[in-house]
């Protein structure tokens, strides 16, 4: 019997043919290349989860930072947070430009995704307001303001774990996950005013300012955008742009998300095409923005105990006011309550990027204690999710 | 579903959402029984401004950092120690003693009033509660509210003094982190007491040509090669490295380098109190 080659034998019937030899063979993939497409296949299957960036890059921040390995120096955070800043301004826009969009043909869902949002936050907000005071836990900030910002961070919802085409039903829960942002950001000005005003005429500055940078830079990017000769130059000046928002924003001492909020809105409201330029152009920079924030917050963490101790109520009281919120929202969709919820579980990047902007705004210590109790909780729901989600993923219908 | 186009909630939904908020509310009123240990807020560094970073800086402004950088780090190193007028036979008369710590200079009129120091000295920490400071001659330490100096051993003829003082949570490396090396050419931290806590402000070193004086174990540099400094004053490094102590010798003031400085406190530390 005529040994086979063995290049041939892996390969089809026949042999190499001409363009077998001209491409080569093809390389074997490295184990750690087959794992994660095997992790991938599964997850479309539905049969493994799907791993979400928080639960890779929290870890990986907290790791890397001054609490363990110290490969991310405190002097480096300290250096990164202009680029937090900016990249928050880059999540405000985002978040803009898909209420831009959606506010038009779905209303009814921007009121049920508003409606959940508002019972999340009150929830979550009243709980702790409750626990901070009975177990006299020592804060450096204003009570109200601090309990309000936790319950931001606690109503945000990214319904990312699902692929949005598996069934109706979670079609509906990623467009709610996605509106769900855009109360927290409008009430985030109003808790920065409470947060950092000492003054009538700073609580003015700081309401006025978000909108008037987010008009003047919406303004700025729709006369320049359009009329960029190249795609590098058209870049540049989106990239500009955003540098511009929140290097205001962090000057003024006001949130990044609602300046860029606000100029996300206005590029899908005036005439042209510039909110489809620049969503060309994030579309480069979005993977390294949620990464940077991630892993920033990851290494910000300090697990003091005030953060571990303000934990319990923060989880419990975000599935709380989750289910609540889903309860009452769930009606207006012709969607069951309890699909939305599960749907409404992981908190996203959007929660980490509240808390990244609050922890600047916040005195230090605050700050700290309320990015730690976030980052946390963040990748606490994030882990429940892949257990609750996939219950309802595909195949699963009415 | 409901003839106005929304789903209407089912048994289940409810009962979910009953269990879920009232194990919530339950658990947070379980956990509500506990106090929260720590009585205050973990101490952090406060996080600058997020434009700070790329704001222009003047050189004096940035002088005006490190300065502050300094103060931050060396203040929990020293002490500020209280002096009065002696009323008794100047110590430098006398050999190297250990002894109590002396008595407030008061009067019988004022018996009663709190005594108000006439000079201040500043204490370097050599250990977690030992403190050496340099005492002019007439002058004694006395204790103040809230502190007692209790005196572990007095060299008269070099002024100094070695001090037992409120401990620190941490022990100072003040001495075995020193600059063994005087720095010539550059500018140093000149870091002395006032009523209020230590001060600082920068002092540049022209020369560091050393003397030799035989009362110490170490050469000496004259004081007069960083104007401004006096007697009493702690030199530091800009990165808060101790380069040495300011006393008053036979040829004006002089600084004394930090192994003089360890070399004095090994021997007044010792059980029988010998100086070098």
């Amino acid at each position: 019997m005529r040994d086979v080659p063995s290049d041939v034998r892996r390969r089809e019937l026949g042999g190499p043919d001409p363009i077998d030899r001209r491409l080569g063979v093809p390389q074997t993939p490295s184990p750690l290349t087959w794992l994660l497409s095997l992790l991938r296949t599964r997850s479309a299957l539905g049969l493994a989860p799907s791993l979400t960036p928080a639960v890779i890059f929290l870890p990986l921040g907290l790791l890397l930072g001054p609490e363990a390995t110290g490969l991310i120096t405190p002097r480096l955070l300290e250096r990164l947070t202009l680029a937090v800043t900016i990249a928050l301004a880059v999540l405000g826009v985002m978040v803009g430009m898909a209420l831009g969009r959606e506010i038009r043909t779905a209303a009814r869902l921007f009121l049920a995704a508003s409606l959940e949002s508002a019972v999340t936050t009150a929830m979550v907000a009243a709980a702790a307001a409750y626990f901070v005071a009975t177990t006299q836990v020592p804060l450096d900030a204003s009570l109200i303001g601090f309990v309000l910002a936790l319950g931001l961070c606690a109503s945000a919802s990214s319904a990312t774990s699902a692929h949005p085409d598996s069934e109706p039903a979670v079609a509906v829960a990623t467009r709610v996950a996605d509106l769900d942002d855009v109360l927290p950001i409008v009430l985030a000005v109003f808790v920065v005013a409470l947060i950092g005003a000492a003054t009538r005429a700073e609580v003015t500055t700081m309401l006025l300012a978000p909108p008037i940078i987010g008009l003047a830079v919406g303004g700025i990017g729709w006369l320049l955008f359009e009329r960029a000769e190249s795609g590098p130059e058209r870049m540049l000046f989106v990239l500009g742009t955003l540098a511009l928002t929140g290097g205001a924003a962090a000057y003024l001492h006001v949130s990044p998300l609602a300046a860029g909020f606000v100029a996300g809105v206005m590029w899908t409201i005036v005439p042209g095409r510039v909110d489809r330029v620049v969503e060309k152009d994030l579309q480069r920079v979005q993977h390294p923005v949620v990464v940077l924030l991630l892993v920033t917050a990851g290494a910000s963490a300090v697990f003091s105990s005030a953060a571990i101790w303000l934990l319990p109520p923060y989880l419990l009281f975000r599935l709380a006011g989750k289910v609540s919120g889903a309860w009452l929202a769930a009606p207006l969709i012709q969607i069951r309550s309890s699909d939305l919820a599960a749907f409404l579980m992981p908190p996203g990047v959007l929660a980490v990027a509240f808390a990244l902007n609050f922890s600047q705004l916040l005195p230090a210590a605050s700050g700290q204690m309320l990015l730690s109790t976030v980052a946390v909780g963040t990748a606490a729901f994030e882990l429940f999710a892949l257990a609750v989600v996939p219950h309802w993923g595909p195949g699963r219908r009415e | 579903m409901a003839p106005d186009g929304t789903e209407p909630q089912t048994g289940r939904e409810t009962r979910l959402l009953v269990l879920v908020v009232g194990v919530a509310v339950l658990v947070l009123l379980l956990l509500a029984q506990w106090q929260f240990p720590g009585s205050t807020m973990s101490v952090v560094t406060p996080g600058g401004a997020p434009l700070a970073g790329l704001a222009a800086r003047a050189t004096f402004d940035e002088m005006a950092g490190t300065m502050a950088d300094v103060i931050g780090r060396v203040s929990p190193l020293t002490v500020a120690v209280p002096l009065a007028t002696i009323l008794e036979p100047d110590p430098r008369d006398a050999a190297p003693v250990r002894r109590q710590a002396p008595a407030p200079a008061t009067t019988p009129d004022d018996a009663n009033a709190a005594p108000v120091p006439e000079a201040w000295a500043l204490a370097l920490r050599v250990r977690r509660d030992l403190a050496l400071a340099y005492v002019p001659g007439g002058l004694t330490v006395m204790s103040r509210e809230g502190a007692t100096f209790d005196v572990v051993a007095h060299d008269g003829p070099r002024g100094m003094w070695l001090l037992r003082v409120p401990p620190s949570n941490a022990v100072p490396d003040t001495l075995s982190a020193s600059v063994r090396t005087f720095p010539n050419f550059s500018y140093v931290a000149a870091v002395t007491a006032t009523p209020v806590g230590p001060t600082v402000q920068p002092v540049f070193v022209g020369r560091s040509d050393t003397v030799t004086d035989p009362g110490w174990s170490h050469a000496l540099v004259p004081a007069s090669v960083a104007p401004g400094v006096s007697p009493g004053t702690l030199v530091f490094s800009l990165n808060s490295r101790l380069i040495g102590i300011v006393v008053d010798g036979e040829r004006g003031p002089m600084i004394v380098p930090a192994p003089a400085i360890e070399t004095l406190v090994q021997a007044l530390d010792a059980p029988e109190g010998t100086t070098p």
